[in-house]
């Protein structure tokens, strides 16, 4: 298979388990613990952001073990009617877009539990009146250090 | 590093877009027949059916819903029943939806029904201060663990509705801003309550 060829099965895929979480924007919309919840996976998604705007010179490689599991998620949510795991699906669809792979990638994946309601739902039973805060800190932490990576990556 | 061929990918995602499609498309039983059951009238009760808000009723889509009023005893009291059986997403854990409204859970208790329990909360906002009783039924057990339903609800689909009937949320609270309620008595009036 040609680059291009493989370039779209990875945007395919991505689209899926897009299309299966678009209860995420509801949620966005309608939810009171969700409000502001896109500036959270927009802070999550800073490495992925930086790897499309400095592209690496080196053919984009996607991880196909994190496209198939993403895919396994997303089905298992969309039978099950269970969002997270949908969501699981979408950020493990997004993470297979980072080629270049080290060990801060699994913790940054975990971390992508911060953009999902479900957190929300355990902030408000846990640490109520600072969802937010903890959700956005979590979603930098995770995030902060692999754009570094990536960046000095980009300059060496 | 292990990497699964693109021609492999290929077919799961076809295998998942036209099995996914399939599955949530076959129509599995709802709890309509538990809830058309519940009467509005008994001897110790009268009630009336009360129409969605437009709010509601988008919140509620696809959703079964029971919102009455019951009388009992003097007082009014407030019901709402909801069957996610087409869109699970809008029943929430109460906890999340009092406290995404604003309200604080002041008191927070187990109330012991006769198949399983209930949880009996004392909410305020500002001023205001209600209580609320809220449980999942399946027609057999009454349960208030959130990880229970999902877990019930989940294993449903999987199974499309082999495992099981669908559980319902109930909600029950008077209508006035009191937090004194003989709970045991109102329930013993509005028995049919626990059978949904």
């Amino acid at each position: 298979m040609n680059f291009s060829s493989k370039t779209l099965l990875s945007i395919l895929i991505l689209a899926y388990c897009a299309w299966n979480s678009r209860e995420l924007v509801t949620a966005w919309r309608k939810a009171p613990y969700e409000h502001l919840s896109v500036l959270i996976l927009l802070t999550w998604c800073l490495p992925l952001c930086f790897m499309w705007m400095f592209p690496s010179s080196e053919d984009p490689s996607y991880n196909t073990i994190l496209l198939a599991l993403a895919l396994t998620c997303t089905l298992l949510g969309g039978i099950g009617s269970l969002n997270t795991l949908n969501y699981i699906g979408l950020a493990l669809a997004l993470a297979s877009f980072t080629s270049y792979l080290n060990p801060w990638t699994p913790i940054w994946v975990v971390g992508s539990l911060s953009w999902m309601p479900a957190f929300s739902w355990l902030g408000s039973h846990t640490f109520p009146g600072f969802v937010f805060f903890i959700r956005i800190l979590t979603a930098f932490i995770t995030a902060f250090p692999l754009l570094i990576i990536y960046k000095r990556r980009d300059q060496s | 590093m292990i990497d699964i061929s693109s021609r492999t990918l290929w077919i799961f995602l076809a295998i998942a877009v036209i099995f996914g499609a399939i599955w949530q498309l076959y129509p599995i039983p709802n709890a309509s027949e538990r809830m058309d059951k519940l009467p509005l009238q008994g001897p110790e009760f009268v009630g009336r059916d009360v129409p969605l808000t437009d709010f509601e009723s988008s919140f509620f889509k696809d959703v079964g819903v029971v919102k009455r009023v019951y009388r009992i005893d003097g007082q009014n009291y407030f019901l709402t029943i909801l069957d996610g059986t087409k869109n699970r997403h809008a029943v929430h854990d109460p906890y999340y939806c009092f406290r995404g409204g604003g309200w604080e859970i002041v008191k927070d208790t187990e109330f012991p029904l006769k198949n399983g329990e209930a949880r009996l909360v004392e909410i305020t906002q500002g001023p205001r201060k209600k209580t609320a009783l809220y449980w999942f039924s399946d027609g057999k057990e009454h349960f208030t663990s959130t990880w229970k339903y999902w877990l019930e609800t989940t294993l449903r689909r999987l199974t499309l509705g082999k495992s099981g009937p669908e559980p319902v949320l109930v909600v029950l609270q008077p209508l006035d801003q009191t937090t004194e309620v003989d709970w045991k008595k109102i329930l013993e009036s509005l028995n049919p309550v626990l059978k949904v």
